[in-house]
């Protein structure tokens, strides 16, 4: 990273990277976004997150310890969110509060387990889903976000 | 409130700047497109990654009402805003979308809860409405300056309003499902509604009903039980034929106070502990 500005000159990534390397508390959401962006595009920080917690917890347990409070903290700031019942009203602005930066990127996996109790789509039908499902692997960034470059 | 209907709030907290939302520029801020097609067996699907980062909302492109499409897009964002919705890859059927039935799955429910909230906010809602009467006239008002339908708007009254009021949905002349107010405590035996003696069922043979609320017999609607408590049961129904659905609103304007707990308990009592055993090994005398 060229660092020949000026020091009064505002340098968004190189006061990213002095956090990263420094003191990366003090990072704003907006920063982590680009942090997990460059370093793991199209991934959930929060599930890699609380895999994480969960492997240590796991060792932990092992050695018939109780998983310290940061890693259960970790695990349950992270945890998969499974039903809307009974969660406090924090969990789900938490949720709202995560609806940030939208991924523009290639999607490699898109999650297409479709539902449709009623019976299988027709062919005709499912030639639109396998459509969407093409433009949903493109990379969308650059464009007008309705798929116009 | 629900909590799909909270999610909605905070959503519409965070990212809607008008009222009511644009919903293009809702999905934008989100990450989605919304893509119209021309689908022949699903209204609405969400098309999405498993990360929840991007996704496409596809809508049935020849839904007449523009507030229908409007609710299956708002119906779609909720799946792709409900962490657990996400990978489902939704596939919603008409019956689905803008239905209150309460035996669809807990995912159409929730996301049906979200979509209305985030296109009738019960918040500005509560101001809008007078929630004194039930009306078509004033529901229909609401739900053209909201862009939503009548079944909405109306779900929306129910869940603010003090009236002991309810609507029902019926099909082909057999009633699917009901919304009622809290204060609406009346039991509604749907596979026998609508009775011949409503106006709905005149309506699906073809007979003229009133143009607004009028007294019904109650136990056109009620359980035969229920029907003695009420002295005035209002009702108005409405043909919508592009469903072969006749939506209907009742009122209950004036009744008994039903049995308190405190009565039925003292009936309870009066019951012989000897003739009603759990297994039953003895009948009443």
């Amino acid at each position: 990273m060229p660092r020949d500005k000026q020091p009064n000159q505002p340098d968004p990534e190189r006061d990213l990277l002095d956090k990263l390397f420094g003191t990366p508390e003090e990072m704003a959401e907006e920063e982590l976004d680009m942090l997990y962006e460059a370093i793991a595009p199209g991934t959930d920080a929060a599930a890699v997150v609380h895999g994480l917690a969960a492997d240590a917890a796991v060792e932990y347990r092992i050695q018939h310890r109780l998983p310290p409070d940061h890693v259960q903290a970790a695990l349950d700031a992270t945890r998969d969110v499974k039903s809307l019942e009974n969660l406090a009203p924090s969990r789900l602005r938490q949720i709202v509060d995560a609806l940030t930066a939208p991924y523009t990127g290639a999607v490699k996996d898109p999650a297409y387990a479709y539902r449709n109790r009623e019976g299988e789509l027709d062919t005709h039908d499912q030639g639109i889903i396998d459509k969407l499902t093409d433009e949903l692997r493109e990379d969308w960034s650059g464009d007008d976000g309705e798929g116009k470059k | 409130m629900t909590p799909a209907a909270s999610l909605a709030n905070y959503v519409a907290q965070k990212f809607v700047k008008t009222v009511p939302p644009d919903l293009t520029a809702l999905c934008r801020d989100l990450g989605l497109r919304i893509r119209e097609v021309p689908a022949r067996g699903f209204d609405g699907a969400l098309i999405g990654s498993k990360a929840g980062q991007k996704g496409i909302v596809a809508v049935k492109a020849s839904i007449r009402e523009k507030s229908r499409k409007r609710f299956t897009i708002a119906h779609e964002i909720g799946h792709f805003v409900i962490p657990h919705h996400r990978n489902l890859g939704n596939i919603c059927e008409e019956r689905k979308i803008e239905s209150f039935d309460s035996h669809l799955n807990g995912p159409e429910i929730e996301a049906n809860e979200f979509a209305a909230e985030l296109l009738l906010p019960s918040a500005l809602l509560r101001r809008r409405f007078n929630l004194a009467e039930l009306s078509l006239t004033q529901i229909s008002a609401v739900a053209a300056d909201f862009g939503t339908s009548l079944t909405a708007t109306t779900r929306c009254f129910l869940t603010l309003t003090d009236l002991p009021c309810a609507m029902v949905w019926s099909v082909s002349n057999r009633a699917r499902w009901f919304v009622r107010s809290d204060s609406f405590r009346f039991f509604l035996p749907l596979p026998e509604l609508p009775a011949n003696g409503s106006f709905a069922a005149r309506i699906f043979r073809g007979e003229s009903a009133p143009a607004e609320l009028a007294p019904v017999r109650p136990d056109a609607w009620l359980d035969r039980e229920a029907a003695e408590h009420v002295d005035t049961l209002l009702e108005h129904s409405i043909s919508l034929p592009n469903y072969s659905a006749v939506l209907t609103l009742l009122w209950v304007y004036k009744a008994e106070p039903l049995p308190t707990r405190d009565s039925q308990e003292t009936l309870l009592e009066d019951l012989d502990p000897e003739d009603f055993t759990l297994n039953r090994r003895r009948w009443p005398r």
